[in-house]
């Protein structure tokens, strides 16, 4: 590449940050707001579970509530706004083009986070269902599948409108999630609100939903984020990129039909559950595959890793999703189901997806997205340091407690002389490990939220300083 | 990968692949089950003379089984139960049977669940507990089953003083030998309708029916 382009794509890139300027921010903000919210409400629902009391005194705040509005907070606020940033970037990033709706996506995101508030209120008041992930009214995700219109025009319109013509397996990734979501997503609403589905055919396409909102929206994005920042920021080509595409299209084709996975022995006809674990099995396909892309890519620059606070983020997220792979498909075998169902391994396995893969990809991304955004570097390494540390340190712990704690859960269970009190009891020293885990976490968020205040601040200042003293640390 | 319409129809097709064969597939199946009677005659009719089951909820027992939604019960609860040899849902009396797809065609939100940090509710009807012990149960699970991480309810109780004569619903405390929850001496505890709501949707949570598709599981 001539020293020109060099010049005119390093514009163009500061052109795109701008242009984002505005809804990226209002994105990041609220993921942030949100990842607190879900955070404190998955603390207390966590101590519920061991002080039964708890503030057990108020009916907003019983158990079947907070845990509703952790699913929630998490899944709609966290994630999802946090993808609108990181999977908007990168799909501009990657076609070098500006964004031209800035103004659009900033109406779909206002409108989106109005609406999850009020849908969090309407289950704080009881006006939920029993359905995980869709207890909001139906009035609620009508609102926010308004406001994803809009976000989602505006990534189409990106993509489509590219001056750089090459997709890159990250791109694929990111658009594909992008299309994805509005379709599942629409689909399960239809279904389940709006004709008279019932009876485990609405267990099924909840399940199906569900499944989906991991696989087919939180996984392909985070995916797309890991193929895009570990090798910009080790410098180093993907190792065996030619297998990508293949590991992208086995993706898609087996991953939704995995949901039979979570319907194993229920009342609903054996070839669900019969496909679910065939396509939970075939899954070694893109998990391999990604394993010999990104991890094979990160093992022979291992130290790089340590120096570098985003790459260690993200490569925690990519490590994480090859474990997620290997235990999904041993824990989707008969035997294994039927000590594991309906115990805390199932939780334990969604937060090695959720947190472990997805939320720590995020992390990364932001932190290397967002001074982009404000031209300025973040104002505190050692808080980045320390969110690191209580987030890998943090979720480790919850997920190991839980996994041991469901695996006893399920044994014990099993055994018909074993009373379910004394099973109550037993999983007690797990449950309260599993919270101060959580208070881990959450003040590694807290530290996250507490430098991003400050670099908003530090940004804001520098508005107002004459030109020549202005901060422009930008990396490349 | 440079084929616009191309790559967009293969990200459209894989998921109608699997909305179709999960979704769509599982509505045509079985989508329009009906109730049915125990036993088929000869040509496989229903005798609409027999009971129908599942029968319908009845009462107060339908507002329970909104108390039961709104309070997130299912979070921690299953509604399921799986055949002999899968865990010890049979063994341990929480149904005579596996539960069938059938059993849920009433419910207009399905309440199948997925964790077990409480037990199974499939059958909690047809159980050993009266109406009685579930209003204790729900006012603090402490007094029937010490050590229980259930949260209490007492928030659908009302705690007050005794006017005259003691309430005819209020609860009964002969239970409570620790003396630790009992109201204090000139007062009572009295359920509110949402409390009796979700006691009579308890009593009315029962699969004891068999059906031509599934029938009661044999002892040995």
């Amino acid at each position: 590449m001539s020293k020109d382009t060099l010049i005119s794509e390093e514009s163009i890139q500061s052109k795109i940050d701008r242009s984002m300027q505005s809804a990226g921010l209002l994105f990041s903000a609220s993921a942030i707001v949100w990842l607190i919210i879900g955070s404190l409400f998955g603390l207390v629902s966590a101590i519920k579970l061991h002080i039964p009391s708890f503030l057990s005194g108020f009916e907003w705040f019983t158990y079947g509530r907070t845990q509703s509005v952790f699913i929630c907070s998490m899944a709609y606020g966290w994630s999802c706004n946090a993808i609108f940033a990181v999977g908007l970037w990168i799909i501009a990033r990657l076609g070098l083009r500006e964004v031209r709706h800035g103004g659009l996506m900033f109406c779909g995101g206002l409108i989106w986070n109005l609406s999850l508030s009020f849908g969090i209120l309407c289950i704080l008041l009881g006006q939920m269902t029993s359905l995980d992930f869709l207890e909001m009214p139906g009035g609620v995700f009508l609102s926010m599948l308004f406001s994803y219109a809009l976000i989602g025009i505006s990534a189409f319109m990106i993509f489509k409108n590219r001056l750089n013509k090459e997709i890159y397996i990250s791109q694929l990734y990111a658009v594909a999630g992008f299309f994805w979501f509005p379709w599942f997503f629409s689909a399960a609403l239809f279904i389940i609100y709006f004709t008279d589905v019932r009876g485990t055919v609405q267990s099924v396409t909840h399940g199906w939903y569900a499944h989906n909102f991991f696989g087919m929206w939180l996984t392909p994005i985070g995916l797309a984020a890991a193929y895009y920042f570990i090798p910009k920021l080790l410098k180093r080509p993907i190792n065996k990129y030619y297998l990508a595409p293949l590991g992208f299209w086995s993706l898609a084709l087996f991953y939704s039909w995995g949901v039979g996975r979570l319907l194993i022995n229920g009342p609903v006809p054996v070839w669900i559950q019969a496909s679910g674990t065939i396509a939970t099995v075939l899954m070694f396909v893109p998990a391999l595959i990604i394993l010999i892309n990104v991890n094979w890519t990160v093992i022979p620059f291992f130290k790089q890793v340590f120096s570098n606070y985003k790459l260690r983020f993200a490569v925690f997220g990519a490590f994480s999703f090859t474990v997620f792979g290997i235990l999904g498909i041993f824990s989707s075998t008969p035997d294994s189901v039927a000590v594991n169902q309906f115990t805390y391994a199932k939780e334990s396995l969604s937060q090695l997806g959720n947190y472990a893969f997805f939320s720590m990809l995020m992390f990364g991304s932001l932190y290397f997205i967002l001074p982009k955004f404000v031209r300025t570097d973040w104002p505190s390494k050692f808080l980045i340091n320390f969110h690191f540390i209580s987030s890998s340190i943090g979720i480790t712990v919850v997920i190991i407690s839980l996994w041991l704690c469901g695996n006893i859960q399920g044994e014990l269970m099993s055994d018909p002389n074993v009373s379910f009190l004394t099973i109550t009891e037993v999983t007690q020293p797990y449950l309260v490990t599993r919270t101060f885990a959580l208070i881990l976490l959450l003040l590694g968020h807290l530290s996250f939220a507490f430098n991003f205040l400050r670099l908003l601040f530090v940004s804001i200042v520098a508005l107002f300083e004459p030109v020549d003293s202005k901060q422009l640390v930008v990396e490349a | 990968m440079k084929n616009l319409p191309f790559l967009i129809s293969g990200i459209f097709a894989t998921l109608l692949f699997s909305w179709m064969g999960v979704v769509l597939g599982t509505q045509i199946q079985y989508g329009d089950l009906e109730r049915s009677s125990s036993e088929l005659d000869e040509n496989g009719n229903i005798l609409s003379d027999e009971t129908l089951y599942p029968e319908p909820l009845v009462g107060l027992a339908q507002i329970g089984e909104e108390v039961y939604t709104e309070m997130g019960c299912s979070h921690c609860h299953t509604q399921q139960v799986r055949k002999k040899g899968m865990g010890s849902d049979f063994e341990r009396g929480w149904g005579k049977r596996q539960s069938v797809a059938r059993d849920y065609i009433l419910q207009s939100r399905v309440l199948l669940g997925s964790y077990r940090i409480g037990q199974d509710l499939a059958n909690v009807g047809d159980r050993d507990y009266d109406r009685n012990w579930h209003m204790l149960h729900f006012y603090n699970p402490q007094i029937t089953s010490p050590n229980s991480n259930m949260p209490p309810y007492s928030f659908l109780f009302d705690y007050k003083k005794i006017k005259g004569q003691k309430s005819l619903d209020a609860l009964d405390f002969s239970m409570d030998t620790s003396n630790l929850y009992k109201p204090e001496e000139g007062f009572e505890v009295v359920p509110t309708t949402r409390a009796k709501a979700l006691v009579e949707y308890m009593m009315s949570l029962n699969q004891d029916y068999e059906l031509p598709e599934m029938k009661f599981t044999a002892l040995e």
